[in-house]
Parts: C-alpha cells; sequence; structure tokens
C-alpha cells in the first residue's frame, strides 16, 4: 500500500526537460538526425558546454580534444549521444536538492563510478554492450532519489537500522517502505519510456540470478556496483559491499586476470568523469 | 596499499576445494595480507561494530560462504550470542552453540583458547577465544565446510586482533554491553555495544577522537603529516530556537552521516592524500565536528579538502517541507613532525584559532592556521596554563586610574585596570594575555573575577564612608557574544551586593561589529538592568557614525590616538574636535584617555570635553594607593 502511494508520488519529482524529449524525438524519428540533435544542444549554452566536456572526458575516449557539437557526437554516435543528453540532464535536474543524509554529489560520484566501471568490463568482458552497461551503471540506484526525497523520515529510519548494522540496505528499504530502491528504480525508468535492458538492469542489480533471461548488461551492473562499492567510489547510502553472483562474474565474460587493471582505469576515468559532469 | 583479490576471483569455481588444503606451510597464501589488513583497520574501529566489520571482511577474504556467531561476555558472566553472519542463519548458529556448549566445546575453547568440531559434512567448526593477557571477552564461532585445522592460526591471529581492539573501546566505553532483547524476540538483529560514540549521530567521541590525533602527530613525519579540522555550523543555536530541538538534532544527524559518507569517499580521500583509515570523524562539541587525519601526504592541499566537504552541503537540509541552507565554517592545523613537539591539545587549539578566523571572515569559509598567528615570545600554551594558575591562586590584582572632570577637576570614577604579576615578579602585560584569554574561553572566568573583585572594593570603600565613585569595566568581545550576560552580570552584583549603576561598562565598537545583533540586544538589556554603557576607543574600530546613533550608549570614550597628537597636530585637534562634536549633538558625555601633558588636558577642556583620565592626572595604582590618594581626602 504504501508501495503504491508511493508510485503515485513519483510525479512530484521533477520531470525530466524539454530539451532532452525533443532531443530524443530527433533520434528516434526515422529521418531526424545528430544534426538536428546537435542545434538542440547548442540552443542551450549551459548544455552544450557540459555535454562538451562530458565527450572528451575518458568516458568516450576520443582520440583528441573536440570543440564541436556536431563533430563530438558524430564520433561517438547516436545511441551515446541519447545517453550522454539523458545523463547531463539528469544530473543538472537532480543537482541542487537535498537528499538528507547523503549528498547530491556523493550520490552521483556513486552512480558515475558504476558507470565508468560497467564500461569497463563490458568491453573488456565482451559479453554486455558497453554504451547500455555504461547507462544502466550510471542509473542502476536511481531509486533512491524518489525513496529519499518522498520519504525523508523513513528513508532516514532506515539508513538508521542499516548503521547499526541489522542488514543491507535494499533489504531495509523494502521492510521501512514496503519497495527497494531497485523496483522504484525500474519504475522510474519505464516513466521515462527507457528500454526494458536498462530497467532490468536496474530492477535486478541486486539479484541477477533473478532475471528470467539473465542479461549480460545486469551483470555487469551487479559487478560493477560491488567493484566501486569497495573502492568507495562515492555512495548512494550503502556501507556494505554487496555479496558476488557467480553466475553474473560468469557471465560478464570477465578475465579474472584483468581485474586490476579494471580497478585502476575506473579510479583515474572516474575521477575525470565527475569532474566533467559536476563542474558548474 | 596492495590490493587484494577477492578469492572467487582468483579462480571463482574451484576456489573452495583449493583454500581447504591449505598450503604446505599451514598458512594460506593471503593469510598475511588479510591480517596486515585488519592490524592497519584496528586503529581506527571506534565501536564493536567496526570491529566486527574487520573480521567479517577478512574471514569473507579467506572463507567467502562462513557462517559466524560472535559471543560476548555479559555483565553477569554469561556468553551471549550478539551478532550473526548472516543474520538470516540466527536461529541455526544458536541451536548449534546450544549443541557445542553441551558437548563441552565451549569449555576447551574458553580454556585452551580454541576448539574445533565437526557435526556432518557442513557443520564443521571453529570456535575460538576473544581474549587478552587480563581478560576473556568472548567467543566467534565459524563455521564453514572448508574450515581446517591450518585455519586455527589465521583465525586465532585475527580473533587476538578484536581482543586488543576491544580492550582499547572499553577504555572509553561507559557502557560496554547492552545485551539483545530475550531470545524469542528476533525482531532486532543488531547490536549496539561496546560503543564509545554519540548517540546522536553514532559518531566518535571527542576523547577518541584526541586520542587519535595524538597518536597521529606521533606518527607524523617531515612528509606525512597529521591534521586537524574543526567545523562548527554557523548560527546553529537559530536553527534549535526557529525550528525546534527534534530538528536541530535530524539536521546535525544528517550533516554528519553526509559528511561520514564523503569523507569515506575515495574521491576525498585521494585529495590530500590519505587512505580511510587514516581520518577519523568526531562529533567535538554539540554543533561542531572534527576530522582528524594522519598520514597526509599532501597537507597543502588541506583547504581543499575543506572547499570540498563544503560542496557536499551545498545543497542545504530538507526541514519541514522547506529547505534550508546551513554554512559551516572550518578551521584547520596541521603537524609534520620535527619541527615542534606538538600535541593533540595544541594542534587542536591551532585548529580553533583558525576556526575563529574563518568564522570572523564570513560565512561558510575556512582558514588555515599560520603559526605567524600568535605574537612571538608569547607561547600561548604557556600564557594559557598561566592564566589557569593565576585564577587559581588569585594572583590577578586590580589597579584603578581616576577620572575627573575636566572643567571641574573632580573626582568622578575609576577605569578598573587587570593586572598580573609572576611568581618571579614580572609583571605580564595584558596586551599579550587577554587575547589569549579571549581565544580560549578563560576571559569569561577572568571577566567574573573581575567584577567581583571591583564590587568588593566598592562595598569596602563604601563601608569606610568614601566618595560613591562608580567604576569603569571592560567587556570582551566574548562576553558580548554571550545571550545570558546581562542575567549574568546582574546575577553576580546582586550576590554581591551592589547597584548596577555604579558599573560603568566600557565596549569596543570592534566588539559591538562582530555580531552586531546580539551585541545591541545585549547592550539594551544591559541598559535596561542600570548599567552604563560606554563606547570604547571611539573612532578607531570597525563602526562607526552609521551605527553609533543606534547603540544604547551613555558616552563615548576617545581613543588615546586621538589624544596623543593633540598638542602638535593640527589634524588631529580637528579630528578630536569633531569626535567631541558629534558626541555633543548625539547627546553622549565624552571621557578622553591618554592625557599625557597640560596642553592636551587644556586643549580638551576648552573644546567641551567632559571627563579625562590619563598619567597627566594619575596613573593607575592598587586600591591602598588610590584610597590614599584620591579619596581620603573627600572622606575627611
Amino acid at each position: 500500500m504504501d508501495a503504491d502511494r508511493l508510485i503515485e508520488r513519483l510525479g512530484e519529482l521533477p520531470s525530466l526537460p524539454a530539451v532532452y524529449h525533443r532531443v530524443r524525438e530527433a533520434i528516434e524519428t526515422p529521418d531526424g538526425s545528430l544534426e538536428t540533435v546537435a542545434g538542440l544542444i547548442e540552443s542551450d549554452p549551459s548544455m552544450s558546454t557540459r555535454v562538451l566536456r562530458v565527450a572528451n572526458s575518458p568516458l568516450y575516449g576520443l582520440a583528441t580534444e573536440v570543440d564541436d557539437i556536431r563533430r563530438a557526437l558524430t564520433l561517438i554516435g547516436t545511441t551515446a549521444t541519447h545517453h550522454l543528453v539523458l545523463s547531463t540532464t539528469l544530473l543538472t535536474v537532480f543537482r541542487d536538492l537535498p537528499l538528507g543524509a547523503v549528498s547530491m554529489r556523493s550520490f552521483w560520484e556513486h552512480g558515475l563510478a558504476c558507470g565508468v566501471a560497467a564500461r569497463l568490463i563490458a568491453r573488456q568482458g565482451g559479453q554486455a554492450n558497453p554504451e547500455h552497461a555504461y547507462l544502466a551503471g550510471l542509473l542502476h540506484d536511481i531509486g533512491r532519489l524518489p525513496l529519499y526525497i518522498l520519504e525523508p523520515l523513513d528513508m532516514s529510519s532506515a539508513l538508521q537500522a542499516h548503521r547499526e548494522r541489522q542488514g543491507h540496505l535494499h533489504d531495509l528499504e523494502q521492510q521501512y517502505l514496503g519497495i527497494d530502491h531497485t523496483e522504484l528504480g525500474a519504475i522510474l525508468l519505464a516513466h521515462w519510456q527507457l528500454p526494458e535492458v536498462f530497467r532490468s538492469a536496474v530492477s535486478d542489480h541486486h539479484a541477477p540470478w533473478r532475471a528470467s533471461r539473465s542479461s549480460p548488461e545486469t551483470a555487469v551492473v551487479h559487478v560493477a556496483d560491488l567493484i566501486v562499492n569497495s573502492l568507495r567510489l562515492g555512495t548512494s547510502g550503502t556501507r556494505w559491499v554487496p555479496v558476488l553472483d557467480d553466475g553474473a562474474w560468469h557471465l560478464t565474460g570477465l578475465d579474472i586476470e584483468r581485474l586490476p587493471t579494471i580497478l585502476e582505469a575506473t579510479i583515474t576515468a572516474t575521477r575525470d568523469v565527475i569532474s566533467a559532469f559536476m563542474e558548474a | 596499499m596492495k590490493q587484494i583479490p577477492h578469492p572467487r576471483f582468483l579462480c571463482p569455481a574451484e576456489s573452495v576445494n583449493d583454500l581447504s588444503s591449505g598450503s604446505a606451510s599451514g598458512i594460506h597464501p593471503l593469510a598475511l595480507d588479510v591480517l596486515r589488513e585488519a592490524m592497519a583497520r584496528l586503529p581506527a574501529c571506534r565501536s564493536f561494530a567496526e570491529l566486527l566489520a574487520v573480521i567479517e571482511r577478512g574471514t569473507r577474504l579467506l572463507l567467502p560462504t562462513a557462517q559466524m556467531a560472535f559471543l560476548l561476555r555479559q555483565p553477569d558472566a554469561c556468553l551471549e550470542i550478539v551478532h550473526c553472519v548472516p543474520s538470516a542463519a540466527q536461529d541455526r548458529l544458536r541451536a548449534l552453540v546450544d549443541e557445542l556448549i553441551e558437548r563441552d566445546r565451549f569449555g576447551q575453547a574458553l580454556k585452551q583458547g580454541f576448539a574445533w568440531a565437526s557435526a556432518g559434512p557442513d557443520r564443521t567448526c571453529l570456535l575460538s577465544r576473544i581474549s587478552t593477557t587480563s581478560r576473556i571477552h568472548g567467543l566467534v564461532l565459524w563455521v564453514d565446510p572448508a574450515l581446517a585445522p591450518p585455519w586455527h592460526q589465521t583465525l586465532g591471529a585475527l580473533t587476538d586482533l578484536v581482543g586488543l581492539g576491544l580492550e582499547r573501546l572499553n577504555e572509553d566505553a561507559e557502557a560496554v554491553m547492552v545485551p539483545l532483547p530475550p531470545s524469542g524476540a528476533r525482531s532486532r538483529p543488531a547490536l549496539d555495544v561496546a560503543i564509545p560514540a554519540d548517540r546522536l549521530t553514532g559518531l566518535a567521541h571527542r576523547a577518541h577522537f584526541m586520542r587519535f590525533l595524538q597518536q597521529a602527530i606521533l606518527d607524523s613525519v617531515p612528509h606525512l603529516s597529521a591534521a586537524a579540522l574543526l567545523l562548527d555550523i554557523d548560527g546553529f543555536h537559530r536553527v534549535n530556537r526557529e525550528l525546534s530541538y527534534e530538528s536541530g538534532d535530524q539536521i546535525l544527524c544528517e550533516l554528519a552521516l553526509r559528511l561520514d559518507g564523503a569523507l569515506r569517499s575515495e574521491s576525498t580521500c585521494d585529495r590530500v592524500g590519505v587512505v580511510e583509515h587514516d581520518i577519523c570523524f568526531a562529533r567535538t562539541g554539540a554543533d561542531e565536528f572534527g576530522v582528524a587525519l594522519a598520514r597526509v601526504h599532501h597537507p597543502q592541499r588541506l583547504g581543499e579538502l575543506a572547499a570540498h566537504l563544503h560542496s557536499h552541503i551545498a545543497e542545504g537540509f530538507l526541514q519541514q517541507g522547506s529547505r534550508l541552507h546551513l554554512s559551516v565554517s572550518i578551521g584547520i592545523a596541521a603537524a609534520s613532525g620535527l619541527a615542534e613537539s606538538t600535541s593533540a591539545q595544541d594542534l587542536m587549539r591551532n585548529a580553533d584559532t583558525a576556526l575563529k578566523r574563518a568564522e570572523q571572515a564570513g560565512r561558510n569559509r575556512y582558514a588555515l592556521y599560520e603559526s605567524s598567528w600568535e605574537a612571538p615570545g608569547t607561547p600561548h600554551l604557556r600564557t594559557e596554563s598561566l592564566l589557569q594558575e593565576a585564577l587559581r591562586q588569585d594572583s590577578f590584582t586590580l589597579h584603578f586610574q581616576p577620572q575627573f572632570a575636566l572643567a571641574t577637576g573632580h573626582l568622578t570614577g575609576a577605569e578598573v585596570l587587570l593586572r598580573l604579576t609572576l611568581g618571579d615578579g614580572t609583571p605580564l602585560s595584558p596586551a599579550s594575555f587577554i587575547p589569549v584569554a579571549e581565544s580560549t574561553g578563560q576571559i569569561i572566568e577572568i571577566g567574573e573575577w573581575v567584577l567581583r573583585r571591583a564590587c568588593r572594593q566598592l562595598r569596602v570603600w563604601d563601608a569606610l564612608g568614601l566618595a560613591r565613585i562608580p567604576f569603569a569595566v571592560n567587556v570582551s568581545a566574548i562576553e558580548l557574544s554571550q545571550a545570558d550576560l546581562s542575567t549574568r552580570l546582574q546575577f553576580i552584583l546582586e550576590q554581591e551586593g551592589v547597584g548596577m549603576e555604579r558599573l560603568h561598562l566600557e565596549i569596543t565598537e570592534t566588539a559591538i561589529a562582530r555580531n552586531e545583533a546580539l551585541a545591541i540586544a545585549n547592550l539594551k538589556a544591559l541598559r535596561a538592568a542600570g548599567f552604563e554603557i560606554w563606547i570604547d576607543d571611539f573612532g578607531t574600530g570597525y563602526s562607526s557614525l552609521k551605527s553609533i546613533k543606534n547603540y544604547p550608549a551613555s558616552g563615548l570614550k576617545l581613543d588615546r590616538e586621538f589624544v596623543k597628537d593633540l598638542s602638535e597636530d593640527q589634524a588631529a585637534r580637528v579630528v578630536a574636535a569633531s569626535i567631541l562634536d558629534l558626541a555633543r549633538n548625539l547627546g553622549y558625555p565624552v571621557v578622553a584617555e591618554g592625557i599625557e601633558n597640560a596642553v592636551q588636558c587644556a586643549l580638551l577642556r576648552s573644546q567641551g570635553c567632559d571627563i579625562g583620565q590619563g598619567f597627566h592626572l594619575g596613573h593607575p595604582v592598587d586600591a591602598l594607593e588610590f584610597q590614599r590618594l584620591y579619596l581620603s581626602g573627600g572622606a575627611n
């Protein structure tokens, strides 16, 4: 019941800005072009600065610094353009809201780090689509935003219990709010009409075995979340490192030998990606 | 630090079997790494829960599927399960514990330090005693099919570390063990044992913080500094007053969690070059937090760290549906070994001095302590303890400087001046010890001492039937920033049996400007209570013409700066004249201080200055001398 009410209240969250919807339309219509998208982005100066900065961050590994939106979008491709615009608008919309016991900065640091790690794992493992893995990683805890914003008191009780070591935060969310961030996150992504691959990655990242047809993206996000939690790159509230699921590990296709390189690369790339996203 | 790969990562499929046999030497290859890491983390543990986390983590690396139960001795000497991993296995572990007790494995473990038991393929277990030389604290139970005798050494060493950690925690734990609710009531599988932590925020206490900081200082070498940051919420009392204490508590709690999260984050640690267990975050005061850092690689980036912490509270806090922005002032001090022998107290005092600077600079600032702030040759710490000593031994004395009506030459009052003479007879100038007293807060106590002494002197002279002159007493900025100043002063005077009108409080403009709203409220309350207020050092301070008319003052004291050059300098004469004019227009009488010669005296008199004070008219002298020189004539 509580959960239903919470789901109804998702509409109270800030909505995604019109420019995002227009960009998406332009990408999805058959005769749309990156040309149109570039025009839309350029019409918003602060957005174009940010988009360029992120496009030039280690996320996309462009060979040279690009200072032209059109060129940047062409180089990274249509899907990445969509994700880039979505992530920059999300971070702008949810940048200045108090979450309580977690700072918005820590929250996004955690998401971005997970996105970075997921992309690296996907690329190395060769099973998941790196671009999808990145966005799924970035969004994996997005369900915590409505929990913090809409139910601050219950959420702070859950956090308090978590600090007292009564259990994993996602279990305590279920206990105190009747729903956890994975479920709520998937519903939120459905509201935003994002494809199934992201919804299932968000909904199953703590229980990859649950997925009926386990997707490699879900498995990658599961492992990436574990890595960034142990490296303590930002935080969305939890203090425990989730337990690794063997099935998910195999599904990523990652070779154990690669792990140290991935940890190193996650730490360094995350630093630059965070500053590309966060600087005003 | 070396990355320790998860054993499952090493070999996801067969790890369990590999590990169970152990290597030829009987020690698992990861064992030393696990122990080394546990030892590194131990000093930062401030609660039993964190100690357990260290053990849990170590165990997970060695035996990913192990179940664990922690049993602690309760005040009634019984062993009680306080924590189970995973918590879902609690019932099973409880049953196993009962069975082991029956088979006397507990007795064996308590006597010999450890005990093995196997009751079927998935019930191989090891009991290990948590103890130090002086005390048995409890037992740890591990259950895992892969457990084998070679594990005893490693797990035993981990258990010994817990014992040491507990011993250290207990030193400052008030309540060490709180038993779980009676078995059956499983709704709270929590543990809140041995937590020498702040109840509200869950952070460490000041005592633990100071110990951590002291160790950090001892560990510091030229390239690895120790540092302390003090964070103070600007005007936090307003939150409590205007919202409620519950809201205040909640905000404190959220702030603590947010900053704790930020401090644990890699991006934060990396900034100044520390690792997580080199950080101790504590609640050091009601609305004050402290961050102690050990082995700081980049002390020059501590300012960046402060700015980074600010960025974590920039979005504010949600309270009762509306957003509240808090500003936090941060004072920073670092010590880098060798240079000077610093104590944790010194470092904290420096951080506090820096904090005061940050607060004075405005809201939401940070300041780094610089040793050049201290006047050379006045070691702060030495002065502070001298002052404490002087208060305790009552070795301060009061001197009195007479004030005369310039027109008639009649005695109108006396300014009370504080004097301190050291044991060897050398006088310590108030200019050197008053700033120290202000920074340490001792000024409050000293101020009260002065007030009581002055009152007693008034009573003595009254009893002798001498002229009933008023005394002028200085009130510091620190005192003025206390909301209950007027009540406190009235209370003292009532206790001493002296009327408020007998004391003229001298307050500098700078002191008022520091927190003008509170200062003005205080001044009004003091005036209403019957005190007279004189604005000291007028013309040199921060304010002035604009705000002076708002001050509920009784009069002005013309600063000696303007009096000094009166006889030679035409400009000084013009300035003095205009201040006197201004005061007259506002209806304020004026006391000129620092009159050193007859020319100055005559000039001031001719310009209508009411009262004068200075060497030319009378030096500050002790009570007996004052009585002899200025009061005896009046009595006869």
